[in-house]
């Protein structure tokens, strides 16, 4: 359904006063992968990584430097107008709607850009706003409405053209945690419908629960597309061990610490459970072997969850870029 | 604090360039359409009056001034500060009038030159002091619409606009006060630039001084009422403000 | 589907106008201006003027809008983050700016009504139309032009820094330039000539003409320079917007800054 093939992108940097030689940032870098149908694909990487960059090319809103997508089996320079047909758009915050009439005026005139039918269209607006429980609110300017439902209303927006693939832009940035949560589970239903979605995020947590598989990108580059499920287990080397102890263990737990390979022992919600953080990582078996020759039986490793991964891979640069 | 922003609201290219262009061209539309009446002394009339009236039209920015400031969230950072509120914004905008008076001098000289206007030039820098006045005065009225546009930020340009409209219609700028009914008339004479163009025109006709230094004296009047009413506005703009939580948003 | 999607744009600008004061501004300034034209004509003793009053204040208005309402939609959308999302969309950017710019141009058109009432109310003034039928057209084709040398500014307005300097400097000179108030034959040969290449100073000297004349010579042929000088506009203008459109999609950004 999308398919990306060595995908470059440079952008000049400066005023252009003359065309001759300028200095460019590159904002993608030969960027290739795929999203079957039916996929919900993550991209992830830190501010700068030219996420952002890789959605406006796939939505055509810009033109790639070289490089090739396809989106919905047609090129996204070559023949853009089919592209525009079959795909939808969502970007995070709470700019791109029109603040100073209804929701549902909003929705009709993207219905009618939509090339939805004129008789139709009012339907249609009634039907999404429904869908993300705006209809209390539709004939209220957009001025007055909270981050979570201008979101809300911006995903609707998106769904007007019904596209078969659906492009989010960071669409939880700076919503509470409540109005994402109820954000994701329209997604997760859309994702159930059987759409094709690409959602580029920051937040490990969200594309853990909604991609089945991820990207991660920095400095313009793929540096891993894995499923998202197994992203720690085929990447980082576990990050600790999980383990119960009983009662009269105290002295174990003790000696434990005390382990050279043994880097801090975290005690975990449960009662009598820790979690081992070995150091190098590399050491866990022989962790694990003093466990079970201590009598330890409850024991589990865990890899490492994508956030950890992709704190890894990508360093602490999202905080400081 | 306002004359540091100087340089970076205006380069002096885009002063010029453009407000010259503006305020200037709006005071030769004006004495255009006196020259098309035909009417002896009219494009005179037209002429002095317009070109003070740039002075007002400019003090009127300050609206903008206030409701940037509004956006850029610092309004309630003012409000909680020590300082009176109504005068700190008497001097946020003071840059304003200085900018108009020398608008209007440019103007009522350029003007003057151009239709080589019955006067002596220096009638016109003896019109300096005068001008000064205006500026101050119609600054303290422009001051109440900038409180009204902050409690009303939807009418942020309509009121500014309206205001110096009035000004032009019922001050004297193009036909006198008294061609009004009378209570309009009347409501002239409260109004900031009448007093200020009649002592103008008076210096100009060569009029008698003490009929100058009187209207100067009414001109005065009228920018302490405007200043008092300004402060007063201010004072229960904030205090509203506190009560309804209106001046936390942007 | 063309005009649906006209009718939208349209639909959109006249929901989102009607609540916005900025937008109706020149409904406000418009019957002080009246008074002020009309205060000067009637103080020395020029009730033939009059049509010069009340048509002017609304050729006045139409302009304004065209300038300052009109020429702003879509810097407007960049502001509101909605011109990405209308450039992706499946049809053509001049298609939904001059659905959005039509309903502006009504509200510009009311001012003349505004000001016919203030003139009647405040001036007791009696304006017979004297040809009335040619009156509506003139006003009608102005009203076109206007749209149309509005979506040129507008796509203008967008790729350029200085936008608000640019409406400035489109107020005073170009009501001067357009003949608005007074006939541009009252002023100086260059200005007159510099005037005739604006199409305002053709639609005000007609609409007067008009109202006022018992012939209007060469009725057809001033309409047809009207709608002509409209025409080469919007050519130009779509041409701007296919220009910000691509360099849109080519650069990331809109502004030609």
């Amino acid at each position: 359904m999308i398919e990306v093939t060595e995908l470059c992108r440079t952008f000049s940097k400066g005023k252009r006063l003359r065309r001759t030689e300028h200095p460019t940032v590159t904002a993608l870098d030969r960027v290739s992968f795929s999203v079957p149908t039916g996929e919900t694909h993550g991209i992830l990487g830190p501010n700068g990584a030219g996420k952002t960059t890789l959605i406006k090319i796939l939505s055509t809103m810009l033109v790639p430097t070289s490089g090739r997508a396809v989106v919905a089996g047609h090129d996204v320079v070559s023949q853009t107008d089919v592209v525009r047909r079959r795909i939808g758009m969502v970007f995070g915050g709470d700019r791109g709607l029109y603040d100073r009439i209804s929701a549902r005026q909003n929705l009709a005139f993207w219905a009618t850009l939509y090339r939805v039918d004129p008789r139709r269209v009012d339907a249609r607006a009634a039907m999404l706003l429904e869908r993300v429980g705006l209809t209390d609110r539709a004939d209220e300017p957009v001025e007055r409405f909270s981050r979570g439902m201008r979101q809300r209303l911006h995903l609707a927006r998106g769904l007007v053209g019904d596209p078969s693939v659906l492009f989010l832009d960071e669409p939880t940035v700076g919503m509470d945690p409540v109005a994402a949560r109820e954000f994701r589970s329209l997604v997760g239903e859309l994702r159930a419908e059987g759409r094709t979605i690409l959602l580029t995020t920051h937040d490990m947590g969200e594309a853990e629960a909604l991609c089945d598989r991820v990207t991660l990108v920095d400095h313009g580059r793929v540096l891993v597309t894995e499923n998202t499920a197994d992203v720690g287990r085929t990447l980082g080397e576990p990050q600790g061990i999980d383990i119960v102890l009983a009662p009269h263990q105290s002295e174990t737990l003790e000696s434990l610490s005390k382990l050279p390979e043994v880097r801090s022992v975290e005690r975990l919600s449960g009662a009598h459970a820790f979690r081992v953080h070995t150091e190098p990582p590399a050491s866990v078996e022989t962790v694990m072997r003093w466990l079970v020759d201590h009598g330890v039986l409850s024991l589990q490793v865990r890899p490492p969850t994508l956030e950890e991964v992709y704190v890894r891979l990508i360093g602490k640069r999202g905080l400081t870029v | 604090m306002s004359f540091a922003e100087l340089p970076t609201t205006y380069t002096l290219r885009s002063w010029t360039v453009g407000w010259v262009i503006r305020l200037g061209s709006q005071a030769l539309f004006f004495v255009l359409l006196g020259r098309l009446t035909g009417a002896t002394g009219r494009l005179e009339y037209m002429l002095v009056g317009n070109s003070v009236a740039v002075v007002a039209m400019e003090t009127m920015f300050v609206s903008a001034t206030a409701v940037t400031e509004r956006f850029q969230g610092t309004f309630p950072l003012l409000v909680v500060s020590p300082a009176n509120m109504g005068l700190v914004y008497l001097g946020r905008g003071l840059h304003w009038p200085a900018s108009g008076l020398a608008s209007s001098f440019a103007v009522l000289s350029a003007l003057s030159l151009v239709f080589s206007s019955p006067w002596h030039w220096w009638q016109v820098v003896l019109a300096l002091p005068l001008l000064v006045l205006v500026a101050v005065s119609t600054y303290c009225y422009a001051c109440l619409i900038a409180a009204l546009s902050l409690r009303n930020v939807k009418f942020r340009t309509l009121y500014p606009e309206t205001g110096a409209l009035l000004l032009t219609a019922f001050c004297g700028v193009n036909v006198s006060t008294s061609f009004w009914p009378e209570p309009l008339h009347w409501l002239a004479q409260l109004l900031p630039l009448t007093h200020g163009l009649e002592a103008v025109r008076h210096l100009l006709n060569g009029g008698a001084a003490s009929s100058v230094l009187l209207q100067a004296g009414l001109e005065i009047g009228c920018a302490a009422l405007w200043a008092g009413l300004t402060l007063l506005l201010f004072e229960r703009i904030v205090a509203a403000g506190r009560r309804d939580g209106s001046l936390g948003f942007s | 589907m063309s005009t649906h999607v006209l009718l939208a744009a349209a639909k959109v600008q006249w929901h989102t106008s009607i609540r916005a004061p900025e937008h109706l501004l020149v409904l406000a300034t418009a019957p002080l201006f009246t008074l002020i034209f009309l205060s000067v004509f009637r103080d020395t003793g020029r009730p033939d003027l009059v049509a010069n009053a009340v048509l002017g204040t609304g050729l006045l208005g139409i302009w304004f809008v065209a300038v300052n309402v009109a020429g702003g939609v879509i810097q407007n959308e960049r502001w509101m983050s909605t011109l990405e999302l209308v450039l992706v969309a499946p049809r053509p950017l001049a298609l939904i700016m001059c659905g959005r710019i039509l309903p502006v141009m009504l509200i510009g058109s009311l001012t003349l009504g505004e000001s016919w009432i203030v003139a009647t109310l405040a001036f007791d003034v009696d304006l017979p139309v004297r040809h009335p039928l040619l009156a509506l057209v003139a006003l009608l084709v102005t009203l076109a032009a206007s749209a149309c040398t509005a979506t040129m500014l507008a796509a203008l307005f967008v790729m350029s820094r200085n936008t608000e300097m640019i409406q400035a400097a489109l107020s005073y000179p170009f009501y001067v330039l357009g003949g608005l108030v007074f006939p541009l034959s009252s002023l100086p040969d260059q200005v007159e000539f510099t005037g005739r290449l604006f199409y305002l100073s053709w639609a005000a000297d007609l609409l007067r003409d008009s109202v006022t004349r018992g012939t209007v010579d060469n009725a057809w042929g001033r309409i047809a320079t009207v709608a002509g000088m409209g025409a080469a506009a919007l050519v130009i203008g779509v041409l701007l917007l296919r220009k910000v459109s691509d360099r849109a999609r080519a650069t990331g950004a809109v502004s030609l800054a």
